[in-house]
């Protein structure tokens, strides 16, 4: 029996008993939307998430911090630091565009009569394409590395006074370094640390920095030009530079590549080098890895209404057995071989499988728009951008239908071994 | 005349609970190639049985079943479809025609199984249709034909796959005399005119009397044997 005829003979059983059918079809048809609709969900609140870290602009970079002796108890590498001879060595390897030390320093803000204790931070004009200054509030991103000018963070500007944030943009901030003598007030004699003087900055932007899972100090931190902050270090440096190697040859580094592909191979290279290295594709890499148990418990889930579905299939294809035993002994009687009988009922089986898996697939898509429609309306009056919530990607499509079919074809196995196995002479005796 | 079947010693025995039933018990028969056998008896005979061997549709419990030579009883299921599709073509009582198929679509059953191009399916189909006398019927269903007409498109379905041998069973027990005076005729005049070798099932003498021979059983073994007056 060549398979176009077992085909028109799975369709034409099929038509004979379109309510069973149908309904064994929609079984399918739901168990395959609950997979995909779970999944689809999961897949599109991950690659939402995955694009906001895209966004920031961090995927151009990789932070280095040194590596203290003995860190996991492990013996292979020396404590390293980071001086002048690893920035070199980090330097020359390919793909890196520039290294800044990651400078914070802590600061005292005065607008007024109003202070403010804070940390101040360097950037540079590189780090305009990072999330917190993309969405920027109020004012701009500081016009260049060099310039006399402070972005502030909507929580720091309201502690200054400016009750609207809007208002701070354009004014004068002074700006102290503060300097905690190490030991005082354990009664340890320290030496006077000299302090530079006070500046004043422009306030040219006000961020709005969500309150991190690192509790308030994110939400205050203040970002000054790089070369700002490198002028106070500097300052420092000169007068006590016995405690300023101490203390920056264990600041990190920021290493800022030209292309984001190369993220993987430069930090390879970095911590070969004896160094700990940071960078969101490696926060990403264990995010997915977190994401694909979810996932697979997700699909887990979703599979139970297509286990139902396919108790249902073999239902519908044994009482199909019954019904059509004296048709099948015809068949038989007129030569067809049990082989040819199997064919027919596992198409049926396939056939429903498919036409069950391309509706949940319909199914699942319109549920999805709906949720993402439905979502969308709620996000946009929170104030934010509508995003894809709900994402079927390809490889779903084509992962549902093969379940779909394997989980059809499979429950039609039974069935159809006991409709190959009928004895025809029995099935056609007359009384 | 080449031999186109011979038995030798066919047992066919059944299980009923704790006994055992012969239905056939040591039949030998031969038949040649082109002629026409009826087999008579009363019901229980093993008239039915046999004719189930023949055909392919069961096995015999013991004894040799040769069909051009080649012993049927060792067949894998395979040859046993096989030689249901393409040695031999069988007409029954009730007809047996697949009700929601048309009666086109019946004939051209068996040759789906043969892998026959489809074109040439229904060619043939209706050839045979028209030679049973159904050419304007042939997309009608089962429902809507006579008892009569039924049969002829279950002759014409037997013949799909040119069989060397037409077995008929009680072929006009549901049909009224003058229906089955017809059915009678056109198989008269196939054998006449192709020389196919038949074996037809019957109780009743008068539906023997269009066969060349007579074989009679009772309880499962052959009694006796007559020529065509």
């Amino acid at each position: 029996m060549i398979l176009r005829d077992a085909i028109d003979v799975s369709l034409d059983n099929l038509r004979q008993a379109r309510l069973r059918t149908f309904l064994t079809t929609l079984g399918v048809a739901i168990g395959v939307g609950s997979i995909v609709g779970m999944l689809a969900v999961a897949i599109g609140l991950q690659d939402n998430l995955y694009s906001q870290l895209l966004r920031t602009g961090f995927f151009r970079r990789i932070t280095v911090w040194a590596q203290g002796a003995g860190g996991r108890g492990e013996q292979q590498q020396p404590p390293r630091q980071i001086d002048e001879n690893a920035i070199l060595a980090i330097r020359q390897i390919p793909g890196v565009k520039l290294i800044t030390r990651e400078a914070r320093i802590p600061v005292r803000l005065q607008a007024g009569e109003k202070t403010v204790n804070t940390q101040m931070t360097g950037v540079i004009l590189d780090d305009a394409d990072e999330a917190v200054f993309t969405e920027i509030k109020q004012g701009r991103f500081i016009t260049s590395s060099e310039a006399r000018e402070i972005i502030l963070s909507s929580q720091t500007a309201k502690t200054l006074g400016f009750i609207d944030p809007a208002a701070a943009v354009g004014q004068m901030i002074r700006v102290r370094v503060r300097v905690d003598r190490p030991g005082a007030g354990f009664g340890f004699p320290v030496p006077e640390i000299p302090v530079p003087e006070p500046f004043e900055l422009k306030v040219v932007g006000v961020v709005e920095r969500e309150r991190a899972l690192f509790g308030d100090m994110n939400a205050r931190l203040v970002y000054a030009p790089q070369a700002v902050i490198e002028e106070q270090v500097q300052f420092f440096q000169t007068r006590v530079p016995m405690i300023m190697a101490m203390v920056t040859n264990w600041a990190p580094l920021q290493v800022r590549l030209n292309d984001a592909r190369d993220v993987d191979r430069v930090e390879k290279e970095i911590k070969g080098l004896g160094f700990r290295t940071i960078s969101v594709s490696s926060i990403i890499s264990n995010m997915r890895r977190a994401f694909i148990v979810v996932d697979m418990l997700l699909a887990l889930i979703g599979s139970m209404a297509l286990v139902v579905a396919s108790l249902g299939i073999i239902n519908t294809m044994v009482m199909a057995v019954l019904e059509r035993t004296r048709e099948i002994g015809v068949m038989k009687a007129v030569g067809a071989e049990d082989g040819d009988i199997r064919r027919i009922f596992l198409t049926e089986s396939a056939l429903i499988g498919v036409a069950g898996g391309l509706a949940g697939l319909l199914l699942a898509w319109l549920l999805g728009r709906a949720m993402n429609f439905g979502a969308n309306i709620y996000i946009e009056r929170q104030g934010f951008r509508a995003e894809t919530l709900f994402h079927i990607p390809l490889w779903l499509v084509a992962a549902a239908m093969a379940f779909a079919l394997g989980v059809s074809v499979a429950s039609g196995l039974y069935p159809a071994g006991r409709a190959a196995r009928i004895d025809p002479a029995r099935a056609l005796r007359h009384d | 005349m080449d031999q186109l079947l011979q038995t030798v010693n066919l047992q066919r025995h059944y299980h009923m609970g704790n006994s055992v039933v012969r239905a056939l018990d040591g039949v030998s028969l031969e038949m040649a190639e082109g002629e026409f056998v009826a087999l008579l008896g009363t019901s229980g005979s093993g008239k039915s049985t046999l004719l189930n061997l023949v055909g392919g549709m069961d096995r015999p419990t013991e004894g040799a079943l040769l069909f051009r030579g080649r012993n049927l009883a060792q067949f894998t299921s395979g040859e046993m479809a096989a030689h249901r599709r393409s040695s031999v073509g069988m007409v029954f009582q009730s007809f047996n025609l697949i009700p929601r198929k048309t009666a086109l679509e019946n004939v051209m059953l068996p040759m789906i199984f043969a892998e026959k191009p489809p074109g040439e399916r229904r060619r043939r189909a209706q050839e045979l249709l028209e030679r049973v006398g159904l050419a304007g019927r042939a997309a009608h269903r089962p429902a809507e034909l006579s008892g009569g007409e039924q049969q002829r498109v279950a002759i014409a379905r037997a013949l799909a796959n040119q069989p060397e041998l037409l077995l008929a069973d009680e072929l006009t027990g549901n049909l009224d005399s003058r229906t089955a005076a017809e059915i009678l005729a056109l198989l008269r005049g196939l054998h006449r005119e192709t020389g196919k070798s038949m074996l037809m099932v019957t109780h009743d003498e008068r539906i023997a009397a269009v066969a060349q021979r007579r074989l009679y059983l009772s309880d499962g073994k052959i009694v006796s044997e007559a020529a065509a007056t």
